[in-house]
């Protein structure tokens, strides 16, 4: 318990401190009939700040500030220098609501790509790509 | 049921190259096509990409650069495998694929990268 609160604590603090900066990175399929966002902070591990999902007419978004939606929250999360893996949870950590993997690729000075796949339960999976972060 | 539809995927997926099995990827301006070929593992056979004006090629023509089959893994809902020079000194592509499914056909979407040349977001059909 004292490490759920520590890790909400950490992410509270980050979301809040205009001292630590933060990106949304967006990621949506190619016809757009879903997406995935995550807020995430500029640290040298993934610390995922906020979440919002759709797909068709539903949404998800982890705090009314950051729009409308059922609840949803940050389960497993992980990036290295290859991978961003995200899976966001319902508000009792119990099942699974959405599954992000994504493989990062840089050349020169270009921007990262981020690209990969996107599987909502019940609803669909897709191949995305993201921008930002 | 899962299993048996990602497994009839990946039989699918391992089908001789004459019978049409592989991957057909395309990107923002890059296209790419990986026939596999049959038996356990993931087996590339043959690798097309064209990208930037350029034809990458392991069937060699007097119009693109000769490319080989390298080294390639399929496992953990993840498929990597790479392209190098004929000599294999250099690596000259890299595709990095994550596929998932939901009570669907799997999908497929990663990236490739070629040192020198550009990283691109893929997607790719199975077929």
């Amino acid at each position: 318990m004292d490490r759920i609160i520590g890790v909400a604590a950490l992410l509270v603090g980050l979301a809040a401190s205009p001292a630590l900066a933060t990106e949304w990175v967006s990621c949506t399929t190619p016809a757009g009939e879903a997406s995935f966002d995550y807020l995430v902070g500029s640290l040298d591990v993934l610390a995922v700040a906020g979440l919002n999902i759709s797909v068709g007419e539903r949404v998800w978004a982890s705090s009314v500030a950051y729009g409308p939606g059922d609840p949803v929250v940050v389960g497993q999360a992980f990036e290295d220098d290859e991978v961003v893996l995200i899976d966001a949870m319902d508000d009792g950590m119990s099942s699974v609501i959405a599954q992000l993997r994504l493989f990062k690729a840089e050349e020169g000075d270009n921007p990262v790509v981020y690209s990969g796949t996107l599987r909502i339960v019940d609803h669909g999976a897709w191949t995305v790509s993201c921008i930002g972060g | 049921m899962k299993r048996l539809i990602v497994s009839a995927a990946f039989a699918a997926l391992a089908a001789p190259a004459m019978a049409g099995g592989g991957f057909m990827c395309s990107g923002e301006g890059v296209e790419a096509m990986f026939p596999l070929g049959g038996g356990a593992g993931f087996s590339l056979l043959e690798a097309e990409i064209r990208a930037k004006g350029k034809i990458w090629s392991t069937v060699a023509r007097p119009d693109v650069i000769e490319i080989a089959v390298s080294q390639a893994f399929s496992g953990n809902h993840r498929i990597a495998f790479d392209l190098t020079d004929p000599n294999m000194q250099q690596v000259v592509a890299e595709i990095r694929l994550f596929w998932t499914e939901e009570e669907s056909d799997p999908v497929f979407g990663g990236t490739l990268k070629m040192p020198g040349e550009g990283a691109w977001a893929i997607a790719c059909d199975a077929g």
